[in-house]
C-alpha cells in the first residue's frame, strides 16, 4: 500500500493585518515613541486567538488571561529587541503563551485536584452539558486539540502552530482525545445514539 | 493498525484534513478493514456531536485590570538591560563547566566523568601467576608503573609530540590462553592502585595489565582513548619479526615494550634469557620493540588500556636520565624515569618473594579470583585501602615515600633515586645545557617545550618579536597572593625581565633606543657563560605629539563585572575622557547578552564627554556574556572612524571571565577579521580575581595590541600611552662565532622568529607603546681565547606616525662586558630565573633553579647588604610566596 503525502491544504493566514492598519511594526514602534494606545491595537488583534489557546491548554478562564496577560507583558518589556529584529508578532505571542501554560501545567501536574473541572450543573445534565464535561475532562493537550479543531474550526495547521506540535501530530492527539471521548462512560448515549 | 502513522491518518480524514490521495488511501484502507470502518464512522458521528456541542462555548477576553496592566507597561520606558540575578551566575557558571568539560571531552576524548573522578595518579601494579607453569618463576616480578601530571601529558600526547610512555614492562598473555574466560582470572590480574596524595594538577593514565584480566575487570570502566599519533604522522614500521607473541604456545612469558620503532640511539633491546640477573631496566624478560598497529591492539587488548601512541617515541634517552641511578636493589627496580613535559613518568620492577602469591597475601589473605570479579573502581579502593599499606610492609617492594617524593621530583626538578628499596632525592643537578642529548633543536623543543642553547656554528642569531607585555606577571602574582600557585603556562619569562624597572634614558630622535651591557652571569658560577642584556626604549610621549585617536571602548556588563568591576572600567573610562582631547573621537560598545552600542562614536567634545560619563552610570551588568559580539561591534566602529592621521585603537575593558574556553577562538577570529585596518586593541583587565589571562593574552596579540593590568596599575590608561608608538618591533642579534660559542635566549619562546623573517615586514611582530623597557637576555658561552666584537643587536620596526620602516642595529662590542654584572643586569638576571623556575620547565632543571639560589643572587654579598631596589622587593615577594608551593 502506497503512503501519501500528509499534507493537509494551506491554512489561511491568520496574522495579517490589513492595509488600512498599522502593522504590527509599527504599532510596537509607536509604543516605543511613547504612545501606549498602540499596544491596544495589537491586544485587540491577538487576545482572542491566544486567550482561547490559552483557555483551551489550561482548562481555566483565569489561569488563561494570567498566560496572556504575561505574554503582553514581556511584549512590552522586549519590544526593543521585537522592532530591532523583526519576526512574525502573532507566532511569538503564541508561543510566549505556550511556554507559559506548559509552566503552569507542569506546576500543578502533582498536586492539581481534578475536582477543579467545573462541577456539573444541579440536576440532569444536559447532552451538551455531558460533551462540555467529558471534553474538560480530557489531558490538557488533548482537550486544547479537540477544542480547537470543534470548537474554533481551525484546521490542522493552525493547531499544530499554535500546540508547537507537527500537522501529524495533531490528527494523533486527537485520534487518541475522541477515542477516550468514546469510552467516556458520559458520552456513551451521545456516540451511539 | 500495525503503522503508527495510520491513526492520525483516519483522524486527518474525518476531518477533512487529507489531500485527496489520502483520502483514497484512508478509503482503501477501511475497505479492506471493516472493523476500522465501524470504528471511523463512529469517531465521525462523535466529531458531529462535538462540532455542535462545543460550537457555543464562550470565548473569553482579557478583564480591563489586565489591560490596564499591559497599558501601563506599554508606558512605561523599556528596561535597557535586564537585571542581574543570583541564578544567572548560577547557571552561566554550570554553562563554562560544561563547556570545558566538553572542551575536555574533544580534546582527550576520554569519558568526562571518569576524567573528573579519577585520581591525580594512578599507579597500575601487576604480577604475573604464580600457578602458571610456564614462567617457571612464581611471583617474579610485578610492574608499578604511572604517570602522573596528566595535563601535561595528554598535552604532550595531543601534540606532535612523542608518546610519554617510553617503557612498559608488564606481562603478557599469548591470545589462545584468553579463549577461556574462567582461565583468564588465573591467569593475570589487573590493579590500578589510585594515590589521592599527589596533589592538584596531576593526574594520570591507567596502564592495566594482564591479559586474562580484561574479562573479568571491563577495561571499559577505566580505559582512557588517548590518540597520540601525530596528524600526518609516519606510517608505521612493520614489525619486527620476532615480536608477536607465538600462538599456540600458551601460558605467559613477560616482555617489556619498548615505544620506539625507529630509533638508532636507543636499538630495541636484544632478546633476553628469563633470569634475574639481567641488568637494570628489564628483568628476565624478553623485549619487544612496538611498532605496528596489530601490536598496538595486541597490548591494548592485553593490558586493558585502550589508546594509542607515536610509534616513532622519543629517540633518545632523555639528557634528564643523566645523573639518575638505577640501582638494582634486591626486589626493586626502578627501571624507568623520566620527566616528561612537567610530569613523570617512571616505572618499577617489584620482584616479590618466590613461591608466594604476593598480591593475595598482601590483600589481607582474599583469594585473588573473588577480588577479580569487583569493577575496577571497587578493586582500586581495595588496593589502595589493603595493598599500598602492605607494600610499604612489605618492605623491599614500593618505598613508602616513594609517591610524595615524585611529586617533589616533578616540581622542583630534583632527581628521585632509589637505594637499597628507598626513594632517595637528591639535590638537583646542572645539566650541560649544551648537551641536547642526541636531538635537533626543534625536537628538542617539541620533546621539553624549551628552547636549547645551540652553538653559534649551528644557528648564529636570535630572531624575536620584542614583546614588552607585562601582564601575565601582574596577574601570576596577584594569583599568588590569593593563595594559588598560578598555571605554569602563565610565566614567560620575558616577562619577568621587563616587569622590573630599568632607567635607560628615553630617546628624543628616533622612537626607538638601543643598550646593551655584559657580565659575568650572576646566578651561574661556571667561570664561562656570560648574560649580555639587549634593551631597546621607546620615546617618551608629548602630549603635542600625540596623533588624534579614533577610540571604541568595548566594555564587559556581564555579570562577573557587577560591583567593582565595572566601577573600576568606569574610572578608567572617565580618567582617558577627561585627557581626551576634541578633535579625539571617542565611543563606547557594551556587551552582555550582544554588544550593543552605548554611546556612538563622535568628536570628544564638553557635551559628549558628559553624555558619556552619564551613559557609563547606566551600565548594568548581566549575566549572559557575548565577547565575540562586543568586538565585533566595537571593531567594525572603529573601522567606521579609521583615517591615516588617526591611532586607531579599540580598548577592551574585562575582567576576563567572559572569555570563556569555548569563545576565545571566535573572539580571536573576530579580532583577526579586522586585521590589516590598522586597528589595536589594548586589552586592560579589571576585576580582583583575573581570569582567562592567556586568553587575554592571545586576543591582544592578535589585535597587533598589548594588555595592561589595571588592578596593578589603577588609572593606567592615559591617551599618550595608549596607542603603540612601533608596530611589528622586531630584534635580532647575530652573534660573531669567533667570539661566542654558544648562546640562547632567555624566554621569547611565542615570540621566536625565522632569521628572514627579520627583513620581511609582512610578518607580524609586537607592537610597543612609548615611553617603555623592553630588555632580552642572553646566556652565551665564550669561545675560549675567542676575540672581537660579540656580534650585532638590531631592531626593525614601523614608526606609526610616519609611517616608514626604521631598522637600527648596535653593535656589541667587547667594551660591553663589565666584570660585575651591574645592579640592573642582576635584578634581571634573578628575574628571569624566577620566571623558569616557576615555568617548572627543562631550564628549571638544567639550571637547578631554586628559592636559596635566586634569593641569595638578589642580594649581592655586600657588607653592609644594599638596599633592595623595588623590583627586588618584587621578585623576593613572588619567590618566596611559591616557595612553599615548590616544595
Amino acid at each position: 500500500m502506497d503512503r501519501p503525502a500528509e499534507a493537509a491544504e494551506p491554512a489561511p493566514r491568520t496574522d495579517l493585518v490589513f492595509a488600512d492598519e498599522p502593522s504590527d511594526q509599527d504599532c510596537l514602534r509607536r509604543v516605543m515613541e511613547g504612545e501606549p494606545e498602540a499596544m491596544d491595537i495589537l491586544v485587540e488583534r491577538y487576545q482572542a486567538d491566544l486567550l482561547r489557546t490559552a483557555a483551551a491548554l489550561l482548562g481555566e478562564a483565569a489561569a488563561a488571561q494570567d498566560a496572556v496577560q504575561d505574554a503582553f507583558l514581556r511584549l512590552c518589556r522586549e519590544r526593543e529587541r521585537l522592532v530591532r529584529d523583526p519576526r512574525p508578532l502573532g507566532g511569538w505571542l503564541a508561543t510566549v503563551v505556550r511556554n507559559g501554560c506548559i509552566d503552569v501545567l507542569r506546576a500543578r501536574r502533582p498536586s492539581h485536584p481534578v475536582a477543579e473541572q467545573p462541577a456539573p450543573p444541579a440536576g440532569e445534565a444536559t447532552e451538551g452539558e455531558a460533551v462540555w464535561l467529558a471534553v474538560h475532562g480530557l489531558p490538557p493537550l488533548e482537550r486544547a486539540a479537540v477544542l480547537l479543531r470543534y470548537r474554533d474550526d481551525l484546521d490542522y495547521r493552525a493547531i499544530a502552530e499554535r500546540l508547537g506540535k507537527t500537522v501529524t501530530h495533531v490528527g494523533v492527539i486527537l485520534h487518541g482525545a475522541l477515542e477516550r471521548l468514546r469510552r467516556d462512560a458520559r458520552l456513551r448515549e451521545v456516540v451511539h445514539g | 493498525m500495525g503503522d503508527p502513522r495510520i491513526p492520525g491518518r483516519l483522524q486527518a480524514d474525518l476531518d477533512g484534513q487529507l489531500p485527496p490521495a489520502g483520502k483514497a488511501w484512508v478509503r482503501e484502507h477501511l475497505s479492506a478493514h471493516p472493523e476500522a470502518a465501524a470504528d471511523q464512522a463512529e469517531r465521525a458521528a462523535l466529531a458531529r456531536r462535538l462540532r455542535v456541542d462545543l460550537a457555543g462555548m464562550p470565548v473569553p477576553a482579557l478583564d480591563a485590570d489586565r489591560r490596564a496592566a499591559i497599558w501601563a507597561a506599554a508606558a512605561m520606558p523599556p528596561p535597557r538591560i535586564r537585571r542581574f540575578r543570583p541564578w544567572h551566575g548560577v547557571l552561566a557558571a554550570a554553562c563554562l563547566a560544561l563547556a570545558v568539560g566538553m572542551l575536555s571531552l574533544v580534546r582527550v576524548d576520554m569519558p568526562a566523568p571518569q576524567w573528573e573522578e579519577s585520581p591525580p595518579v594512578r599507579i597500575a601494579t601487576m604480577v604475573p601467576d604464580s600457578r602458571t607453569e610456564q614462567t617457571g618463576r612464581p611471583g617474579d616480578a610485578a610492574f608499578v608503573g604511572g604517570i602522573m601530571d596528566q595535563r601535561r601529558a595528554i598535552e604532550g600526547l595531543a601534540s606532535a609530540a612523542p608518546s610519554p610512555i617510553t617503557t612498559i614492562d608488564i606481562p603478557v598473555v599469548n591470545e589462545q590462553s584468553e579463549d577461556d574466560s574462567d582461565r583468564t582470572a588465573q591467569e593475570g590480574r589487573e590493579e590500578a592502585v589510585a594515590e589521592a596524595d599527589m596533589g592538584g594538577m596531576g593526574a594520570f593514565m591507567a596502564i592495566g595489565a594482564g591479559g586474562g584480566g580484561r574479562n573479568t575487570l571491563p577495561r571499559t570502566k577505566t580505559a582512557a582513548k588517548v590518540d597520540t599519533r601525530p596528524s600526518g604522522g609516519q606510517p608505521m614500521a612493520p614489525p619486527p619479526v620476532t615480536t608477536p607473541p607465538t600462538t599456540g604456545e600458551s601460558g605467559r612469558s613477560r616482555a617489556a615494550y619498548t615505544f620506539d620503532g625507529t630509533s638508532s640511539a636507543q636499538p630495541a633491546k636484544p632478546a633476553r634469557p628469563n633470569t634475574p640477573e639481567n641488568g637494570v631496566a628489564v628483568t628476565g624478560t624478553r623485549t619487544r620493540t612496538m611498532t605496528a598497529q596489530g601490536q598496538v591492539e595486541k597490548l591494548n587488548k592485553d593490558i586493558g588500556f585502550d589508546y594509542e601512541y607515536d610509534p616513532r617515541g622519543p629517540a633518545v634517552q632523555p639528557p634528564l636520565w643523566q645523573g639518575v641511578d638505577i640501582p638494582r636493589a634486591r626486589n626493586t627496580e626502578l627501571t624507568h624515569i623520566a620527566q616528561v613535559g612537567r610530569g613523570v613518568e617512571f616505572a618499577l620492577n617489584v620482584r616479590l618473594a618466590d613461591g608466594e602469591d604476593d598480591l593475595s597475601r598482601q590483600a589481607g589473605g582474599k583469594p585473588a579470583d573473588d577480588r577479580l570479579d569487583t569493577d575496577h573502581r571497587r578493586l582500586s579502593e581495595s588496593i589502595r585501602r589493603e595493598m599500598v599499606p602492605n607494600l610499604e610492609v612489605a618492605g623491599p617492594s614500593v618505598p613508602a615515600d616513594l609517591l610524595p617524593r615524585l611529586r617533589t621530583a616533578r616540581t622542583a626538578g630534583r632527581q628521585l633515586v632509589l637505594q637499597d628499596g628507598q626513594a632517595v632525592e637528591r639535590a638537583p643537578i646542572p645539566l650541560d645545557p649544551a648537551d641536547l642529548g642526541g636531538l635537533d633543536a626543534a625536537a628538542f623543543t617539541r620533546r621539553w617545550g624549551a628552547v636549547p642553547m645551540l652553538p653559534v656554528a649551528v644557528r648564529a642569531d636570535q630572531t624575536f618579536a620584542l614583546n614588552a607585555d607585562t601582564a601575565l606577571v601582574d596577574q601570576f602574582e596577584r594569583l599568588l597572593r590569593a593563595g594559588t600557585l598560578p598555571d605554569p603556562d602563565l610565566v614567560r619569562p620575558e616577562q619577568f625581565v621587563n616587569a622590573m624597572p630599568a632607567d635607560h634614558p628615553a630617546p628624543t630622535g628616533e622612537p626607538v633606543a638601543l643598550y646593551a651591557e655584559a657580565a659575568p652571569h650572576p646566578l651561574i658560577d661556571d667561570g664561562r657563560t656570560l648574560l649580555v642584556a639587549v634593551t631597546a626604549v621607546t620615546r617618551a610621549p608629548t602630549p603635542g605629539e600625540r596623533r588624534p585617536m579614533n577610540l571604541v571602548v568595548c566594555l564587559d556588563a556581564s555579570g562577573s563585572m557587577t560591583g567593582d568591576g565595572l566601577a573600576r572600567a568606569a574610572a578608567e573610562i572617565r580618567g582617558l575622557l577627561a585627557a581626551a582631547k576634541p578633535e579625539d573621537r571617542i565611543g563606547i560598545v557594551t556587551f552582555a547578552d550582544r554588544g550593543r552600542v552605548l554611546v556612538a562614536p563622535g568628536a570628544a567634545t564638553g557635551d559628549r564627554v558628559a553624555a558619556l560619563s552619564a551613559a557609563l552610570a547606566r551600565v548594568e551588568p548581566q549575566a549572559t556574556t557575548d565577547v565575540v559580539d562586543g568586538l565585533r561591534l566595537a571593531y567594525r566602529l572603529a573601522a567606521d572612524g579609521a583615517a591615516p592621521d588617526r591611532a586607531s585603537l579599540v580598548l577592551l575593558l574585562t575582567d576576563g571571565a567572559t572569555l570563556a574556553p569555548a569563545l576565545v577562538d571566535d573572539a580571536v577570529a573576530a579580532v583577526g577579521a579586522f586585521r590589516g585596518r590598522g586597528i589595536q586593541l589594548v586589552a586592560g583587565v579589571v576585576g580582583a580575581e583575573p581570569a582567562q589571562p592567556l586568553a587575554i593574552q592571545r586576543l591582544a596579540e592578535r589585535g597587533d595590541g598589548r594588555v595592561v593590568d589595571l588592578a596593578r596599575s589603577p588609572l593606567g590608561l592615559v591617551p599618550e600611552r595608549l596607542a603603540a608608538l612601533v608596530a611589528d618591533a622586531k630584534c635580532q642579534v647575530v652573534w660573531n662565532p669567533d667570539r661566542v660559542a654558544q648562546a640562547r635566549l632567555v624566554g621569547y619562546r611565542e615570540h621566536r622568529l625565522k632569521a628572514e623573517d627579520f627583513r620581511n615586514d609582512a610578518v607580524d611582530a609586537a607592537e610597543i607603546a612609548a615611553d617603555t623597557r623592553v630588555t632580552a637576555l642572553f646566556e652565551i658561552v665564550p669561545v675560549e681565547g675567542g676575540s672581537g666584537p660579540f656580534g650585532t643587536a638590531r631592531v626593525r620596526y614601523r614608526d606609526l606616525r610616519e609611517q616608514r620602516i626604521v631598522e637600527q642595529a648596535l653593535p656589541l662590542g667587547g667594551t660591553i662586558l663589565a666584570r660585575q654584572p651591574s645592579p640592573q643586569l642582576r635584578l634581571w638576571a634573578v628575574a628571569a630565573a624566577t620566571g623558569e623556575w616557576l615555568e617548572r620547565g627543562w631550564w628549571s632543571n638544567a639550571r637547578a633553579w631554586d628559592r636559596n639560589r635566586l634569593l641569595a643572587a638578589l642580594v649581592p654579598n655586600a657588607d653592609p647588604a644594599p638596599a633592595l631596589a623595588p623590583g627586588a622587593h618584587r621578585l623576593r615577594a613572588i619567590i618566596t610566596a611559591a616557595a612553599p608551593h615548590l616544595r
